[in-house]
């Protein structure tokens, strides 16, 4: 018997039972439909809190001293020389194409002050044109700029809850204390920006202004604290902080900096994804294998049926693999036809969710963060490469484990059932 | 209904055990991977709750009105704290409740200072409502009376201390002076949140109001762990109103943490759907084995009709049959599912292997998904099954009961 | 006197004026020259005070008796004679820096940028107003905004507008100064927006040491309006022999008011 007899025989036993295989296959294409369209949420939303937790933060990847993270204060520096060094690494042509932008940064903290009100905070210095179009800061300003302008007294952006706690708008002025060493530097600077990222920890707490100016303030020329690496979204993140430690260990003598990656310099966002994404396995894992034992329920019911037509194949001839070709062939289609239709209506759900986005925020009174990243209500679905190809290994085993009793058992059916009733 | 019906029912099953096992494990497996769904959802909810309020913010917490968000330190709960505290825990939805002081001040060793929250609590109470004393990576919290104190890791790095060693405490105290005292450093605690290990540290709770020059009576928080987090909002609301003093307030975590109240919130719709979805999955598994055992048999249903059966006899006799299954199904599903629903519920995946990369050590999350009983959601949804399969087995059953029993025996309905 | 203005107020009388940089813009010449005549009468190479601060906030009030020395604007040491319970605790100012002694832990402890808005001793100065007086020698323009009699008396207003990079949160101070003696009679903080924030009232006029000085100085936070902390000197003795190493950590620890 060839395969497309197989396949043609199968067909036709499918249709001997329309409702049984219709509800079978329906629900198999109800669990690939829901299988393509949960992980695309859960992609689109883990995506999206990674890209702002990194745009906020420090970046896909960081370079940044080897001591900087056991302790609180920032008095660990890259020396101009040493970041010199390390963005020139960047440059290489096979980073390049994978890099969007690299951010050098310096952190200090400190108190800053209006006549009516202080209140410690966070200084970033940054160089504007490294930030624009990468980080987020620069897309949140919601009155003036992002440190454009340069005057006589320094520019700063400062968050909208930060404005109303210190009584200060655009154009005011307040002045930054911090530690330079064990000495305290006071520095006038002029309200240049507001941003607002509805994050209630950065817009209270952050601050930024030109690294020249910090440098200044804190007297660390050419100091950097950390160099933000930013890509085009986050699966080569791994690809790239090998790529630039290993050349950063070769290029360096001495105390070489560290390179980080995302998941380790914010380990609370990554260990949330992945318990997030174990918990939405499990729910598609249990989903998959209920659909997996109505295709075997299904199948094995017919072939259950079909003894005595089975025994009357062996008994003209037909050689046991041949009867379980067809019952595989049988559960192949029902499976494929499943599989391409859940496939088809979510890939389509998922390609629509992915432009217009999926709003849950009526299920919430407020805004949400974790591990102090914003979450968006509004879930637009994103699928990391892999997943369909996966998915669609995944289902084509779970198929063909589903058939593999009911072939058996059909390939064992006795001659002699033939006769019996 | 009548008992004969029912032996009837019950026998006939046993009449084609291959087709009764079949269906009774569909639906078996349809019970089971609801309670198994059931048991996560419950888990993770709990868990990300746990996770979000059992740290330092307890379940439920009682402050003067204003005190919050300036957490002045002349806000304190007007009444006497600690007997309040004492009082609550007499309440029988209250496990535990844990009063405390709160201040920010400098702490300082060597040329080395930092600005910090100070927190007092006692210990005792403390570890019925937190489990910040679960968090030490060496020696422990003071204890009551002890002029010791608890740091956090990032914190102890910055200033370059161990167990042992002696810190200053600077900050403004109640009565305007300067309350500075100087204490040896007890344990220090590692929690993952890096606002809390590097800017918070722990005094026994008489020892901070000392350096705050609080009476004994005076505290700023009560934190209050009740019988479950999601009873959080009424034993808040209970204890308002039995409190009756307009200038204290009584918030329950959804108010106090609005964020994680807005992810459960989205956790758990997104939780339901997959539910739903599983629900319908078993429901049309159920469905399916159904109609295929009961339109096996219409010829036989045909037969009985044929020779006088009344239509509504045939109807019980089925209803019988499935009452009967279902009674199996739900043995089989307690006997495969109560292992697995216990092995969740107890063990749970742990993740940490498989991350690689991520030190899942000394952080907030928990890295093992762990499930939890869902008794009264499981009964609910496993009788829904067996109505799913009951109305499977009566929909072809009435069908054959009330039609001709001449084009049954043919075979001619399918 | 120094060890007061220096010391307390951050008050940008005097001292803070005198040393104004010929680079400043137009600036009222006139005006300088008074308000840095206020400042030398003020002012001597060194001063020992005796003086009361009493503290009147929502929460408390409570009164300190202390012991202040100065030397130049740089320097300045405060002792805390009483309550008893804060006897022994001394601020050293020197250049930017301030220290605490903590008799009762005997320890020193460098204030941090983070605690210069803080409280000192709980009153309404902050640690930051000890410190900042020494910079603001180069951050005003002072022009005359009226001059002429006021409640009977010949006085001077003068405007001080902080230099456009200043570290400085004020939008404008403003200063009143009798014509007769050059006594300064109040000065006020405002904010950029011109609200009044702070206000500081002189009283008390008396001869000390030879030289004539207001003896009472209040302060008041305008948005709490019943709070105020106000300094009364026993003695004020100007020009008095102290070596630098008077200003050290070493000298923090053990200093006697006698």
């Amino acid at each position: 018997m060839s395969l497309a007899m197989a396949f043609r025989l199968g067909w036709r036993n499918l249709w001997r039972h329309p409702r049984r295989t219709l509800l079978t296959a329906l629900a198999f294409s109800l669990g690939v439909f829901l299988l393509i369209i949960s992980l695309g949420l859960g992609d689109g939303m883990h995506e999206k809190m990674i890209e702002t937790g990194v745009r906020v933060g420090s970046g896909h990847v960081v370079i940044e001293p080897a001591d900087a993270r056991s302790t609180v204060d920032e008095l660990h520096y890259l020396s101009a020389d040493t970041a010199a060094a390390a963005e020139r690494l960047l440059h290489q042509a096979d980073l390049r194409e994978m890099v969007r932008g690299v951010a050098p940064r310096l952190l200090a903290s400190g108190l800053l002050s209006s006549a009516n009100n202080s209140t410690g905070v966070q200084v970033v210095g940054a160089v504007p044109d490294r930030e624009r179009g990468v980080t987020l800061l620069p897309e949140k300003i919601v009155e003036g700029t992002f440190l454009e302008e340069t005057g006589r007294t320094p520019s700063t952006v400062i968050g909208s809850a930060l404005a109303n706690k210190l009584g200060v708008g655009l154009g005011s002025k307040v002045v930054l204390m911090t530690q330079a060493g064990s000495e305290i530097q006071s520095q006038l600077l002029r309200v240049r920006g507001i941003f607002s990222t509805g994050m209630e920890d950065v817009d209270l707490r952050l601050v930024s202004m030109r690294i020249e100016d910090l440098q200044l303030a804190i007297q660390r020329d050419g100091a950097v604290s950390h160099l933000a690496i930013f890509l085009d979204g986050s699966e080569r993140t791994e690809e790239v902080r090998r790529l630039v430690a290993q050349r950063i260990e070769r290029g360096f003598d001495g105390d070489p900096p560290s390179v980080l990656s995302w998941q380790e310099a914010m380990p609370e966002l990554a260990q949330f994804i992945v318990i997030d994404d174990a918990g939405n396995y499990l729910f598609n894992g249990v989903l998959l294998f209920m659909v997996a034992l109505g295709v075997l329920n299904t199948i094995l019911m017919a072939v259950l049926e079909r003894r005595r037509e089975f025994s009357l194949l062996l008994a003209i001839g037909m050689r046991p693999f041949e009867i379980a070709a067809m019952v595989m062939a049988e559960s192949f289609l029902l499976t494929g036809v499943g599989t391409i239709v859940g496939l088809v209506l979510g890939w389509s759900l998922h390609a629509y969710w992915a432009i217009h986005g999926l709003d849950f925020s009526g299920a919430m009174d407020q805004g949400l963060s974790v591990a102090g990243v914003s979450v968006d209500p509004i879930v637009y679905s994103y699928l990391y490469p892999g997943r369909i190809r996966w998915t669609l290994i995944f289902v084509a085993i779970l198929g063909f484990a589903a058939s593999l009793y009911p072939a058996v058992r059909a390939a064992r059916t006795a001659p002699s059932e033939a006769t019996q009733g | 209904m009548d008992s004969v019906l029912l032996r009837i029912g019950w026998r006939n099953l046993w009449r084609n055990p291959r087709r009764t096992a079949i269906t009774a494990l569909a639906i078996a497996v349809g019970m089971i991977m609801l309670a198994f769904v059931l048991s996560l959802m419950a888990g993770m909810k709990r868990d990300l709750i746990n996770q979000g309020t059992q740290l330092m913010l307890g379940q439920v917490q009682i402050h003067k009105r204003d005190y919050r968000p300036d957490r002045s330190i002349f806000d304190t709960v007007p009444l006497d704290g600690r007997a309040l505290a004492d009082q609550l825990l007499d309440r029988d939805d209250i496990f535990g409740a844990a009063p405390r002081v709160s201040a920010f001040g400098l702490v300082s060793s060597g040329d080395k200072s930092l600005g910090a929250e100070i927190v007092g609590m006692d210990r005792d109470a403390e570890s019925q409502v937190t489990t910040l004393g679960r968090k030490l990576e060496a020696g422990d919290l003071p204890g009551r009376g002890e002029r010791t104190i608890a740091v956090g890791r990032s914190l102890a790095n910055t200033l370059g201390v161990s167990p042992g060693s002696e810190l200053i405490l600077l900050t403004q105290a109640a009565d305007g002076s300067l309350g500075n005292d100087l204490y040896t450093v007890s344990g220090i605690f590692r929690t993952g949140l890096e606002m809390v290990d590097g800017g918070m540290v722990v005094l026994d709770l008489g020892v901070a109001q000392e350096l705050l020059a609080l009476e004994a009576g005076r505290i700023h928080e009560i934190a209050l762990r009740s019988t479950s987090p999601a009873r959080a909002m009424e034993v808040a609301a209970a204890i308002e109103q039995s409190l009756g003093v307009e200038d204290i307030s009584v918030a329950p975590w959804q108010e106090l943490a609005p964020q994680l109240a807005g992810w459960v919130a989205m956790s758990d719709s997104w939780m339901w759907i997959m539910y739903l979805i599983v629900f319908v999955l078993a429901a049309i598994s159920v469905l399916n084995t159904m109609l295929m055992a009961v339109f096996e048999r219409l010829r036989e249903f045909g037969v009985m009709a044929a020779v006088g059966m009344q239509p509504r006899t045939i109807i019980t006799m089925v209803l019988a049959e499935v009452i009967s299954l279902a009674l199996v199904s739900l043995l089989v599903a307690t006997i495969l599912g109560a292992p697995l629903v216990h092995w969740i519920t107890n063990s749970g995946i742990d993740l940490s292997a498989t991350t690689d990369g991520i030190s899942m050590s000394g952080t907030v999350v928990d890295p093992v998904i762990r499930g939890a009983w869902a008794p009264a959601e499981f009964a609910v949804a496993a009788g829904l099954l067996v109505v799913c399969a009951a109305l499977a087995g009566l929909y072809p059953a009435t069908r054959a009961a009330r039609t001709d029993p001449a084009r049954l025996t043919r075979g001619e309905i399918r | 006197m120094r060890a007061l203005i220096g010391l307390l107020l951050a008050l940008a009388l005097g001292a803070g004026i005198v040393a104004a940089e010929p680079s400043a813009p137009v600036m009222d010449d006139r005006a300088k020259e008074i308000v840095d005549r206020v400042d030398q009468i003020m002012r001597g190479d060194s001063s020992v005070a005796r003086l009361t601060m009493e503290i009147q906030s929502k929460h408390w009030k409570r009164t300190l008796e202390a012991k202040a020395w100065s030397k130049g604007t740089e320097r300045a040491l405060i002792l805390i004679v009483k309550p008893v319970k804060e006897t022994g605790t001394a601020t050293l100012k020197a250049e930017d820096n301030i220290w605490n002694y903590l008799p009762k832990v005997e320890r020193v402890i460098k204030i941090p940028s983070s605690m210069m808005m803080g409280s000192w001793m709980g009153s309404h100065f902050t640690n930051d107003d000890l410190v900042k007086e020494s910079r603001m020698i180069r951050d005003y323009t002072i022009t005359t905004s009226f001059e002429g009699e006021r409640d009977g008396t010949d006085v001077w207003e003068f405007t001080l507008i902080p230099l456009e990079d200043a570290a400085v949160v004020w939008g404008k101070v403003v200063l009143e100064v009798r014509q007769g003696d050059y006594m300064p009679t109040w000065q006020n903080y405002y904010d950029e927006d011109g609200e009044l924030v702070r206000t500081l009232r002189f009283g008390a006029y008396k001869e000390m040491d030879g030289r004539l000085v207001p003896t009472e100085m209040e302060v008041r936070p305008v948005d709490q309006p019943d709070e105020y902390t106000r300094v009364l000197y026993q003695s004020l003795d100007f020009d008095v022999a102290l070596d630098d190493g008077f200003f050290s950590l070493r000298n923090l620890r053990g200093l006697r008011a006698d």
